[in-house]
């Protein structure tokens, strides 16, 4: 980013970080050789670690003597997060509310017919 | 009286920006962190309307994984040779520098023609930006980024032609250093595309 400017061994070692991150998350996903929340858990945590694994040995954050492009990306980092989470919280929330379908209504006058 | 309102009193002990370098990568990791919170409306969009198909095919009818590691692996190379092209720029050898950035630029050109191709099948099988909701937002997210690369493809070209007549200035290391970040960057919103849009949904 400014004065620290990485070396041979840092790009190989983010090169091959995010190789073998990439064909695990794909071996994981093709052959399934788990239940599939523990695969979803996985593949996420990979992508994760590579994301963190690029930021630092490509981009790298936070390996200068100045701080404020970590400052920066905190910042940017809880936009984001609010923008995401945000997002999906109102309309799943939104969805929640809807009218239900016809179908929906059957059910839940069924449902309530038994009781 | 006016003017002694307007010296501050507190002494600001930020450290100065001694280079002109300096602050211009710290405005260009700013650009990249605003486009990033672009990406991130993108991304929450898609999160929404990916279940959205309208009677349409969804994502694992439509997509071809090895087709979409294929992309991957190019673009991660292309990642690679990015930041030894800013190595070598650092170092001063400007023919090491056209070198890297020369197959990074074909590299990124191979990735725009692979996402080209795989947009143009899903077009003329009639699955274009308009059937659904999610393929609404897959183009947008998925156009959006390529549209970066191939920005990013004719910086670099420019930026080739003019370490090849001007040679490794002082203006054209920085800028290289500002090309090979936005590259990266670009490199590290696939990892996302790549998890969220393509691989999430074929897990059964």
């Amino acid at each position: 980013m400014d004065s620290y400017r990485g070396t041979f061994g840092t790009y190989i070692a983010g090169f091959v970080g995010s190789l073998v991150c990439t064909c695990a998350a794909y071996y994981l996903v093709v052959v399934h050789p788990a239940a599939p929340a523990l695969i979803l858990a996985a593949v996420i945590a990979l992508a994760t670690f590579q994301f963190g694994v690029q930021l630092v040995l490509f981009l790298h954050l936070g390996r200068s003597a100045k701080v404020w492009n970590v400052v920066a990306f905190a910042f940017a980092f809880i936009i984001v997060c609010i923008v995401v989470a945000g997002s999906l919280w109102i309309m799943q929330n939104l969805s929640g509310r809807m009218m239900p379908s016809q179908a929906q209504m059957m059910q839940y006058m069924n449902n309530q017919d038994s009781l | 009286m006016t003017r002694d309102l307007l010296v501050p009193s507190v002494q600001v002990t930020v450290p100065p920006f001694t280079e002109r370098r300096e602050i211009t990568l710290l405005g260009f990791w700013i650009y990249l962190l605003s486009d990033a919170i672009i990406f991130a409306c993108l991304f929450a969009t898609y999160a929404v309307l990916h279940v959205n198909t309208f009677g349409g095919p969804g994502a694992r009818d439509l997509f071809s994984l090895p087709y979409v590691l294929l992309e991957t692996f190019v673009l991660l190379v292309s990642s690679f040779t990015a930041g030894l092209g800013a190595l070598a720029a650092y170092r001063g050898n400007a023919r090491q520098v056209l070198g890297w950035f020369s197959v990074t630029l074909l590299l990124g050109l191979a990735f725009l023609s692979l996402e080209a191709h795989e947009f143009v099948g899903l077009v003329a099988g009639g699955h274009g930006p308009a059937q659904s909701g999610f393929l609404s937002s897959y183009f947008t997210l998925v156009g959006t980024h390529g549209l970066h690369v191939a920005l990013g493809s004719f910086w670099m070209l420019f930026m080739l032609i003019a370490v090849y007549l001007r040679g490794l200035t002082e203006t054209n290391v920085r800028r290289l250093t500002m090309l090979s970040l936005f590259w990266h960057f670009l490199d590290v919103i696939w990892i996302f595309i790549f998890t969220i849009v393509y691989l999430l949904p074929f897990i059964k």
